[in-house]
């Protein structure tokens, strides 16, 4: 009945995911035709139809073009497959959903307005309940912007934005603001500016992919929000939290967030975040941590990371207090970790990760070094003024920097941080980055 | 498991290091080479490298040697101004302008009080403010060092200080707006001074309910008129524009090819007003929703022809004012979006183009003046505001976009081309190439830093070489004084490729939001007050001074006591002044010294009679002598080897 369409651009993704036994790209499979429909033909018959439908009813949209803008008012599901394309008319949002409960399926959303002062987008809802889902958005500015709603899921959507070399003329791909208990899951989002959670509590971003973008997901004044098993690659940012607390960050890969801004998990100002079981991949930054938390009864906590290939591996702003590192494993980085404005991470806790450039030993063999793994750094100043000092680092230097010290006092090396049973080897589990 | 072994590190590791660290581009020319053990001791002692000496070299200023700059730091609720040295980061004066300042003498004669008086709200005296943005004059553009101005955003009020004697002169309110934010900021020849709203009201001080935001409530642009030869704003030549309810921000004037233009921020374009306990979404996140807010382009010179013009204006709150219908109708305003709650509008040393920084994001947008007038001139709207504003479009009306980092906000530029960015949530100053669009350097700064301002940075000809980085926030940086902390000024050097930090200064009066940095040379203070007798506020001989001790005399009127009394080292003339419980008293004093720094004080106690005499500087105060007994004045400024001696006594004899 319907084409199983597989986009080129995500052959690769295909190829490993098939690797990793996973079944399905998310945003490639629109969901399946629901019974007891009323077809509905190409043209401006849909406009009608949703101004004439009823609570309940299904509206199945014949392959073809249907003119925009719709408004859903009612509690309708409309279905349709991917050839089916509600087009925009160049101006303002191409869907508008008002109804609780409404459903739009399947079908593909071609273009919106360009104003960015109006937020013209693909699809922009206002109500309950709302499922969207299996929808392939094309050409929007804005791609799905959900407002002032609860109980919202995004669904397994292709979200492909306007693209081009100016991030800041795209539109975001899916923007939730004062949304709560709303759930964004498997959606595929490409060549967008943002994805972002905004004054927005208990929801949850999970298993989507955001490629090519600037904030993969950016959580501003939102609580108690997750963000599970998402790919951020390519993006300038894979997730940036600010002004929050009570999130929990898990499984998600983190990789190639370049550039000057380029981080894979930023934190400014918030607390209490589980960072557990993620991979930071050829990153600039691979954790960014600028005054978090601010709040003295919060904790961070970063458990079980892979922090790899990044050109600073962990960044602190200032000496970071009330966070703990546990069994991370940090390798192949070019700085492991840096600490702004004169400052150190010893007041914080370092347990158990492993370190690439440890090179202790382990004589009782019980998997952990028996000297402490410790970081220590020329003053920020100095490595910012002369760069080839920066490997000036790590325990087999300290010979060298104990020699420096008494030639030449001004060298003598800060200590960064300390790690007093550092592990000999990464720890079970295993890279999902691949 | 194998036990893993330290490899030794090359011996030539070490040779590495000591070059590199040695042939630093700006610090001492040789650690190894050259400092003396007398200094490697004193750097280990104090736990300093050699950054922290390079440094202190661009800072440090033996006795006697002057800063090449001042800058003039907004001193935020405090109601001053703070004026500081600059490299040497040395606080050279606080100017009292919105508030008394006892050690002036600011607020405590009739003169200044009369100056303080034209800052009352609804007959109110205001006893704080909350300044945020100084600006300098301007001619053509470029700093003349003339004159000061400065807001205050709680209390729509201006002042205007005159760098002569460092003084409040004037101060302005006009009711028609409740709350400003976008002052001050001059046109290049200082012929207006900017003064836009914030927060929406309606026009004039009256009430309306909130529920009728987008009807009552508006915005409005105050342009006093300044009149350069009297140094004074003159209200009755000053108009306003009404403006729709959106919360305008900053403000720039354009200059050179974007002279005659006028430059607003807004936020909340949504015209969100709050409501947390009423159903609707707290302020911060309805003036969050929509994507883009619009960046005002006034024409301001068309805008004083209609103003001037015959029927054009209204009169509200006293203000003439240009509505809203009137503005498009004459085609004085015109919107162009620009990314979410932006913070500065800084127009470039050239006037070409204007970059505007958006808190939420992560670009600095540079608009084209070229641009935007060619679609004004062809009438190329995107759209129209709900309440007919002409829309250009954005992306017609930029040249591009510098991506900066994580919440860029303020702009300021130097002599070789580089803008430097605020970058507020990264905690950094982003240095970037105007015409690449590129950032070529960052440097962290501590923390959250606000406003930059960089030597004459925002004019013409830029100076580089100083950048102070103005941060909110200090957190460990300094000795903890309690849970109000200080802010942090930290000093930059910008004439390098790298930035560079240099110095970290406390500020610990009030927010200092925004700062101007001259160079020094473009004051000319003056040493003393001449003539003798010199009223500060009027600028001239004041009617009541006494010229030398023989005028010095007590005369009783028909208003009462009148002192006449002159003040030099180190006595008052006359020292005894006897009147009657119930006379009204009028002290007239006049400092004869022409001394320079001879300065003496007046004060009596529990008269709360408080004033500061500078060389030449007459001061009348006048008081109530309602309560009988016998008061010492002295002078409180120690002036002499017998300053203490430089008393008198007030003699209220009571009145029975």
């Amino acid at each position: 009945m319907f084409r199983r369409v597989v986009h080129p651009a995500s052959l690769v993704q295909v190829l490993l995911l098939v690797a990793c036994g996973e079944p399905v790209v998310p945003g490639t499979v629109p969901p399946p035709c629901p019974a007891g429909g009323t077809l509905v033909a190409p043209g401006t018959a849909l406009q009608a139809a949703l101004a004439a439908a009823d609570d309940g009813d299904v509206l199945v949209l014949a392959p073809g073009r249907h003119q925009g803008p719709l408004a859903v008012q009612r509690r309708v599901t409309v279905w349709g497959p991917r050839d089916a394309v509600v087009a925009s008319r160049g101006e303002g949002s191409t869907i508008e959903v008002r109804a609780d409960g409404a459903r739009l399926s399947g079908f593909t959303v071609d273009g919106s307005g360009a104003r960015f002062d109006l937020l013209d987008a693909g699809v922009r809802v206002r109500a309950e309940d709302v499922v969207l889902d299996g929808l392939a958005l094309r050409r929007t500015l804005f791609g799905i912007l959900i407002e002032r709603s609860q109980r919202v899921t995004v669904r397994g959507c292709d979200i492909v934005g306007v693209g081009g070399e100016a991030m800041g003329l795209r539109g975001d791909g899916i923007r939730l603001w004062e949304t709560t208990d709303s759930r964004v899951e498997g959606n595929l989002v490409r060549d967008c500016r943002d994805c972002v959670v905004w004054y927005s509590s208990r929801n949850e971003v999970v298993d989507n992919r955001v490629y090519g973008c600037r904030y993969g997901t950016h959580f501003m004044y939102s609580h108690h929000n997750s963000a599970h098993g998402n790919r951020y690659v390519d993006d300038v940012v894979g997730v940036f939290v600010m002004y929050s607390h009570d999130l929990v960050v898990r499984g998600n890969l983190m990789a190639r967030a370049g550039g000057a801004a380029g981080v894979g998990l930023g934190f400014k100002e918030s607390g209490n975040i589980e960072v557990i079981d993620n991979d930071f991949v050829a990153n600039s930054t691979g954790i960014y941590v600028d005054t978090s938390p601010m709040d003295v009864t919060h904790w961070n906590r970063f458990v079980g990371n892979r922090v790899r290939l990044s050109d600073v591996g962990i960044a602190f702003h200032s000496s970071p207090k009330r966070n703990e590192f546990i069994d991370n494993d940090l390798r192949d980085n070019v700085h492991q970790v840096r600490v702004g404005g004169d400052g150190d991470a010893t007041r914080i806790e370092w347990r158990g990760n492993h370190y690439d450039d440890y090179m202790g030993y382990d004589l009782d063999g019980d998997g952990r070094g028996d000297v402490p793994y410790v970081l220590a750094s020329l003053s920020g100043q100095l490595t910012s003024r002369h760069p080839e000092l920066a490997f000036f680092r790590g325990s087999p230097v300290l010979a060298l920097t104990d020699l420096a010290g008494h030639v030449m006092p001004l060298f003598a090396p800060r200590t960064l941080l300390q790690d007093l049973a550092p592990r000999m080897d990464p720890p079970a589990g295993g890279a999902r980055a691949r | 498991m194998e036990p893993r072994l330290i490899p030794l590190p090359p011996l030539s590791l070490l040779g590495a290091v000591l070059l590199a660290a040695c042939s630093g581009g700006s610090g001492p020319t040789s650690v190894a080479g050259g400092t003396s053990s007398q200094t490697l001791s004193l750097m280990q002692a104090r736990g300093l490298n050699e950054a922290h000496v390079a440094a202190a070299l661009q800072t440090y200023t033996p006795t006697g040697k002057l800063d090449d700059y001042y800058a003039f730091a907004s001193g935020g609720q405090s109601g001053q101004i703070i004026c500081i040295g600059v490299p040497s980061m040395r606080i050279l004066k606080y100017i009292g302008v919105f508030t008394p300042e006892p050690w002036q003498g600011y607020g405590y004669g009739d003169q200044t009080m009369a100056v303080l008086a034209g800052g009352k709200r609804r007959g109110r005296d205001i006893r704080w403010a909350d300044v945020h943005h100084p600006a300098l004059s301007e001619a053509g553009g470029d700093y003349d060092g003339r004159y000061l101005f400065c807001n205050d955003k709680a209390n729509p009020r201006v002042a205007v200080i005159d760098l002569r004697d460092f003084v409040t002169k004037q101060i302005v309110s006009s009711p028609l707006i409740e709350s400003e934010h976008g002052a001050t900021f001059v046109t290049p020849d200082t012929d207006y001074v900017i003064e836009t709203s914030q927060y929406p009201a309606p026009l004039g001080g009256r009430y309306a309910p909130i529920e009728k935001y987008d009807d009552e409530y508006r915005g409005a642009v105050i342009l006093w008129r300044f009149d350069k030869e009297k140094g004074r704003i003159d209200p009755t030549r000053s108009f306003a524009i009404e403006l729709p309810p959106y919360m305008q921000d900053l403000a720039d004037a354009g200059k050179r090819v974007s002279d005659g233009y006028l430059f607003l921020n807004s936020f909340n374009t949504e015209r969100a007003y709050g409501g947390n306990t009423e159903g609707r979404p707290p302020l911060e996140s309805g003036a969050s929703q929509n994507d883009m807010d619009y960046m005002h382009v006034i024409d301001w010179r068309r805008a004083a022809q209609v103003a001037d013009a015959a029927g054009k204006t209204t009169t509200i709150a006293g203000m003439k004012v240009i509505s809203l219908t009137t503005a498009l109708a004459e085609d004085l305003l015109h919107f162009v979006p620009e990314p979410k709650s932006p913070h500065g509008v800084d127009v470039t040393p050239d006037g070409a183009e204007i970059v505007v920084g958006g808190k939420l994001d992560t670009h600095c947008t540079v608009y084209s003046i070229a641009k935007i007038k060619d679609l004004i001139a062809k009438k190329q709207y995107a759209g129209k505001d709900p309440y007919g504003v002409p829309i250009l479009s954005f992306q017609d009306s930029i040249r591009g976009q510098c991506e900066i980092g994580l919440g860029p906000l303020h702009t300021q530029f130097d002599d070789k081309g580089y803008a430097y960015t605020s970058v507020f949530i990264e905690s950094v100053v982003a240095k970037w190439s105007l015409k690449d669009l590129k950032v070529v350097d960052k440097l962290d700064v501590h923390y959250n830093i606000g406003h930059l301002v960089c030597a004459e940075g925002d004019t013409v000809s830029p100076d580089g070489k100083f950048l102070i980085a103005m941060n909110k926030w200090s957190l460990d940086r300094f000795a903890p004084v309690g849970p109000l902390l200080p802010q942090n000024f930290q000093l930059v050097g910008i004439d390098k490729e790298k930035l560079e930090l240099l110095y970290d200064m406390p500020l610990p009066l009030g927010e200092p939001h925004y700062a101007q940095m001259i160079k020094a040379d473009k004051l000319k203070p003056e040493a003393m007050y001449q003539p003798v007798g010199t009223n500060v506020v009027t600028d001239a001989r004041d009617p009541f001074f006494v010229a030398n001790e023989k005028d010095a005399r007590i005369e009783r009127k028909s208003d009462g006591v009148h002192v006449y009394m002159t003040a030099v080292r180190s006595h008052f003339t006359p020292d005894t002044v006897r009147v009657k419980q119930g006379d009204t008293v009028h002290f007239h004093i006049t400092c004869i010294e022409q001394a320079q720094d001879a300065t003496h004080g007046f004060c009596i106690g529990s008269y709360d009679v408080n004033l500061s005499l500078e060389p030449g500087k007459h001061c009348n105060v006048t008081i109530q002598a309602d309560q009988s007994g016998v008061f010492p004045f002295y002078c409180t400024e120690f002036c002499s080897a017998l300053h203490l001696e430089m008393a008198g006594y007030f003699l209220v004899e009571p009145a029975n």
